[in-house]
């Protein structure tokens, strides 16, 4: 992730920017975890290296636009289509305002959903 | 009163609403967090609503009331505030359904549940927001379980929330930051005075109906649909009709998806909602009504509606697109030739996205789009540089004024590079400046600022708060017309009345009588008047 203006560069790592998808996430109603969508081994390494982002997927398409791609464990009984307009709103928003990243889309999937507790 | 019954409850309900319905600009123009898009107040009284209607016409024990009114919020719940609503009063349901008659004791009981069903649903809870004045609350009323008396139980309910909410702002910086409390535990609290103006028998006062259309969520984006009609229904599935075709979710939807797409159902006991897009409603409906009966439809025409949207026109030399709000601009720029509107302003920023989807709407050799906005300049640049069957070009107008002055210099002879130039060297000895009031209490460049106050800026500093709008836009001439000034124009917004703009008329007349000016009605949100000399 690049930007330039006036004064010089800015360079954003992506697991900077996953990071903040992934927190932004978590502190979203409804949600319980951000799901895992690795391979065993991976997971392991994620473990290890204490990755919390796994579950986040940012990709850039050839015309310049991001897109967001995040794998979501949520709370049961809640009108999911709703939380999950929520987290796009949150997402799109949090990137825009901490990062000045305007994304082109938020894709949610809806990888399980449980009881917390 | 020792005791509430259902019908007492009900009442409870109503009175929230109505208090809700009466406040709901407020808990608006409190959204700041998470995002400010001020729409709290109006998801929360949707989906009481929704929760309202389903108990409207009902009687019976406490425990049915509660039960279903929970229910109808779940299935109306919008936005996030709708959804901790649901579960809030979901929580206080499952405490009240045993039970006929509630007293103070089961009362605080089920707040307490309330509370801890609200937090079920979120990993990592932000202190600050509804939550915290359901939770905080809860755990403060336990004083007052023993209380015989409901009236004097719910003043505490009252005023142990309204401290609550009056603490958000040390929870959470970002609300501190804006001066404001927490929007969705405001509009919880207003619930509460309801059922407190219920129980003292106080009258809300009037409360004007409520004018939103009931919308249903957007599964998918209409601009890629092939698909005729935007049908939605929600049925009751029939005991009887069942026995001959079992009803099961998943053939509903392979049925559904052999004429549609886009397809949405979600199950719910014995109702079932559906949205879908298909060429053919009635199909669609026919397959719904094996299964029971509809309690709500709605068939939009969808390709009908797209279709406007894209007529194709002949191929010019230019074309302009413009970023404006406010009717008469609009006006003023079609006037001056501009192709398309590109609706925003200051608080409704344009993206790259919207830019290139008017790029393709118009059918033209070279574009210019003027930005209107320093904000937006950057993304008026990136769909340039995106687009690439088309010569596009910005001209980098940081406010309105700037435009009506850029277009007035451009020659559709010219090919694209001079009229850029042409366009931008225009404004270049331009001095813009604006009329606005204050939403919050500040201090900028020695000038003290009060919430209501209107505000005169012209390049990006404020020169004066006063009290009345005449008074801020005289300073602000002051201050930007001198001897060199030839050209004055004053745009009024949407705000200004009759009596103003004579006055304004005359008063330039008078001070000013060397200077040319012009006046134009811009219909503009926010800004009370915008104002360029040259």
């Amino acid at each position: 992730m690049e930007k330039e203006n006036n004064y010089g560069k800015v360079i954003m790592n992506d697991p900077v920017i996953k990071g903040l998808i992934s927190s932004t996430t978590r502190s979203c109603y409804g949600v319980i975890n951000i799901a895992i969508k690795r391979p065993l081994l991976d997971r392991v390494y994620d473990i290890i290296t204490q990755n919390q982002n796994s579950g986040v997927e940012l990709f850039k398409d050839e015309l310049g636009y991001y897109h967001v791609e995040i794998y979501v464990v949520l709370q049961v009984g809640l009108p999911i289509a709703n939380v999950c307009r929520e987290i796009q709103k949150r997402i799109k928003y949090d990137l825009l305002k901490y990062a000045d990243i305007n994304v082109k889309d938020v894709s949610v999937f809806v990888d399980d959903i449980r009881k917390l507790r | 009163m020792k005791y509430i019954s259902g019908e007492d409850f009900k009442g409870l309900l109503e009175y929230g609403f109505l208090n809700l319905m009466k406040n709901k600009e407020i808990v608006d123009n409190l959204n700041v967090f998470p995002v400010p898009d001020g729409d709290t107040g109006t998801n929360m009284l949707l989906t009481y609503r929704s929760g309202y209607n389903a108990i409207k016409d009902l009687e019976g024990s406490i425990g049915k009331i509660s039960k279903d009114f929970s229910k109808g919020l779940l299935m109306g719940a919008r936005g996030n505030s709708g959804v901790i609503t649901s579960q809030i009063f979901r929580g206080m349901s499952s405490v009240f359904q045993e039970h006929e008659l509630v007293d103070c004791n089961i009362f605080v009981e089920a707040l307490i549940s309330a509370s801890k069903t609200a937090y079920k649903g979120v990993m990592s809870p932000v202190e600050g927001t509804i939550l915290t004045v359901i939770r905080e609350t809860s755990i403060a009323m336990k004083e007052h379980r023993e209380l015989e008396d409901f009236s004097i139980f719910i003043k505490h309910l009252v005023r142990i929330s309204k401290e609550v909410l009056d603490n958000t702002p040390n929870l959470l910086p970002i609300l501190k930051e804006a001066g404001v409390v927490d929007s969705g535990g405001y509009g919880l609290v207003v619930i509460f005075e309801g059922f407190q103006k219920f129980i003292l028998h106080e009258e809300i006062g009037e409360v004007e109906p409520l004018s939103l259309e009931e919308t249903v969520q957007d599964y998918s984006n209409p601009s890629e649909e092939e698909f005729g009609y935007c049908t939605e229904f929600i049925i009751e599935i029939d005991e009887n009709k069942i026995k001959e075709n079992t009803f099961n979710e998943d053939m509903l939807k392979q049925q559904l998806l052999k004429i549609g797409d886009s397809l949405a159902v979600v199950y719910d006991e014995n109702i079932v909602k559906v949205h879908v897009h298909t060429l053919y409603p009635g199909q669609a409906l026919n397959i719904g009504q094996k299964y029971g009966e509809f309690l709500k439809l709605k068939i939009e025409n969808m390709t009908l509606q797209h279709q406007e949207i894209i007529k194709p026109a002949t191929k010019s030399k230019y074309a302009i697109l413009s970023v404006s709000n406010g009717e008469g601009i609009k006006k003023l720029f079609y006037d001056l030739g501009v192709t398309k509107i590109i609706s925003g302003g200051q608080t409704m920023n344009s993206s790259t996205q919207d830019f290139i989807e008017k790029i393709k709407e118009v059918n033209a050799e070279n574009i210019i789009i003027l930005p209107n906005n320093s904000n937006i300049i950057m993304a008026a640049e990136q769909a340039c540089s995106l687009v690439e069957d088309k010569n596009v070009g910005v001209v980098k107008t940081k406010s309105v004024m700037q435009a009506l002055v850029a277009l007035t210099f451009f020659d559709e002879e010219a090919d694209l590079e001079t009229n850029l130039e042409e366009m931008t060297e225009a404004y270049r000895d331009l001095v813009v400046g604006e009329v606005t009031h204050a939403v919050r209490n500040t201090v900028m460049n020695d000038v003290e600022i009060k919430i209501g106050d209107y505000i005169s800026i012209t390049d990006k500093e404020v020169i004066c708060a006063d009290k009345s709008n005449l008074r801020a836009l005289e300073l602000l001439l002051a201050k930007m017309c001198n001897e060199n000034t030839e050209l004055l124009t004053v745009v009024y917004g949407k705000e200004v009345s009759e009596d103003d703009k004579r006055a304004v008329e005359e008063y330039v007349s008078s001070i000013y009588p060397d200077i040319e000016a012009e006046f134009h009605d811009g219909g503009q949100e926010v800004y009370y008047f915008y104002v360029s000399c040259e």
